[in-house]
């Protein structure tokens, strides 16, 4: 396709559906609505640790998420040097 | 003989082209980058095989391509092709994504932001070659440094133009740790870059759950056609960091997100059949990324430097680089360039802030293209 380089073609955008924009006006609008989202949500992440503490009087106390330890038997080292043990004898072609 | 000959015809050998070789070379190319030089391997190198797969030349009335309606690629292209691959891809990358260091340190979103400019400026620069405003606004894209979001806005607007942004877009974002760090140096000064930042502060376990959810709301409500990138990038999030969710978590994180990338990397490698990818306008493609991608790079920079002007506690200026949201291959970057000028200065953390505010802010500027040219 050829292309025809021309400042006009930034002016002058004809979209798919048939509306006429201006390429200059569709990058402030879009840059501005960029920026308002994220300082949007730079404002909500300054106030949220405000907003916790005021909540702190209804919510109820947060408690570190405490991940379950481990089944003990998986630490054994007697039913590991068992487990072991069998394994070392099954290899040697020993009785299982 | 005669079946000889005729059978000769059907194979690649008899219908191989120059065009053919060239994208074989360039997928063999790819493969090696991401094997020696460990750019990106796990995108370049499904992609460089895809390339390969989808230049092996076949006759026509062989159903074989992602092009070929009904044949096993078109299939997986097919989750290209409607935008269904990106927002998979954003749901593990929110399942990955710590939050924490942008809470702490909320005025780095902004560089996020300031990175952007990037898209817009690039297409402009696409309308004034010549493109149409929806195959600027997919070119444009580029500049966010987001795959998955570049194939899904191209996806919607400029489905011709899919293979060249996808291809561009994942290149550059593989080549971050090329591209960047000269227009680092050449935009601050050895004192800039030595700035040291204070440590995060510890955020707590219920601000990093209601943060996903709130600030959907609100990039939503803004620019609803981000809706689809960022609802799953935030429910990825909220898997996460709710802790009650730890198995579908881990699934979006690995399993998933792993599925996606092969199935995508690979479709749009397939997708690069010489006959539609090598065209003047993938090389201005090509270049208009490049340009998206500097842009973006410098106005993060400058835009860090530009904030310095009125803050206390100074920014270093080079985590304004990392909000082109290339994720985390940007914050690396700024934080190797740190260490080359200090080598206890660590802004790596520091630079991810910026970074995932990139994420969201390019997924708003789709949403934001997307809404104008629908």
């Amino acid at each position: 396709m050829d292309r025809t380089f021309d400042l006009q073609n930034i002016t002058e955008v004809t979209a798919q559906n048939g509306d006429k924009l201006n390429g200059l006006a569709i990058t402030m609008t879009g840059m501005v609505i960029v920026f308002l989202a994220l300082v949007l949500i730079t404002l909500y992440i300054v106030i949220l640790p405000r907003l916790l503490k005021a909540l702190a009087l209804v919510l109820p106390p947060e408690h570190p998420a405490v991940k379950k330890p481990p089944r003990e038997t998986d630490r054994d080292p007697l039913i590991a040097s068992a487990a072991a043990a069998a394994w070392h004898q099954h290899r040697q072609g020993g009785p299982s | 003989m005669q079946l000889f000959v005729e059978f000769y015809h059907t194979t690649g050998f008899g219908q191989f082209a120059l065009g053919n070789l060239m994208m074989i070379v360039i997928g063999l190319f790819f493969i090696a980058l991401a094997i020696i030089k460990d750019y990106e391997p796990l995108l370049l190198l499904p992609i460089g095989f895809g390339m390969i797969v989808g230049n092996i030349p076949y006759i026509d009335t062989m159903s074989l391509g992602v092009y070929d309606e009904g044949s096993v690629l078109s299939y997986i292209y097919w989750g290209v092709k409607q935008g269904v691959f990106p927002p998979l891809i954003f749901l593990g990358i929110g399942a990955m994504t710590d939050f924490s260091t942008m809470l702490s340190n909320p005025k780095l979103v902004l560089l996020g932001a300031a990175a952007q400019m990037g898209i817009f400026l690039t297409l402009l620069g696409a309308l004034y070659i010549g493109f149409s405003g929806e195959e600027a606004a997919a070119i444009g894209i580029i500049g966010g440094a987001d795959g998955p979001t570049a194939i899904f806005l191209s996806a919607a607007l400029a489905p011709h133009l899919l293979g060249s942004i996808a291809i561009a877009a994942y290149s550059y974002m593989a080549l971050v740790p090329v591209i960047q760090p000269p227009i680092m140096r050449l935009l601050t000064t050895r004192k800039e870059r030595g700035i040291r930042m204070p440590q995060p502060r510890t955020v707590s376990r219920r601000e990093k759950i209601i943060f996903p959810i709130v600030a959907f709301l609100i990039a939503a409500f803004i620019a609803p056609g981000s809706l689809p990138l960022l609802g799953m990038l935030f429910l990825g999030n909220l898997l996460k960091e709710s802790t009650v969710t730890e198995r579908l978590a881990n699934s979006a994180r690995n399993a998933l997100i792993d599925i996606v990338t092969i199935l995508l990397g690979f479709s749009v490698g397939a997708s690069t059949q010489a006959g539609t990818f090598l065209t003047p306008d993938s090389l201005l493609i090509f270049g208009l990324g490049a340009t998206a991608f500097a842009v973006a790079t410098a106005s993060g920079l400058l835009s860090a430097k530009f904030m310095n002007l009125f803050l206390k506690q100074k920014i270093n200026p080079l985590v304004g680089a990392a909000g082109v949201s290339a994720v985390p291959d940007s914050a690396r970057v700024v934080h190797m360039v740190g260490l080359e000028e200090d080598p206890d200065n660590h802004l790596l953390m520091h630079a991810m802030a910026p970074n995932v505010a990139g994420v969201i802010g390019s997924a708003i500027a789709a949403g934001v293209l997307w809404s104008v040219f629908l």
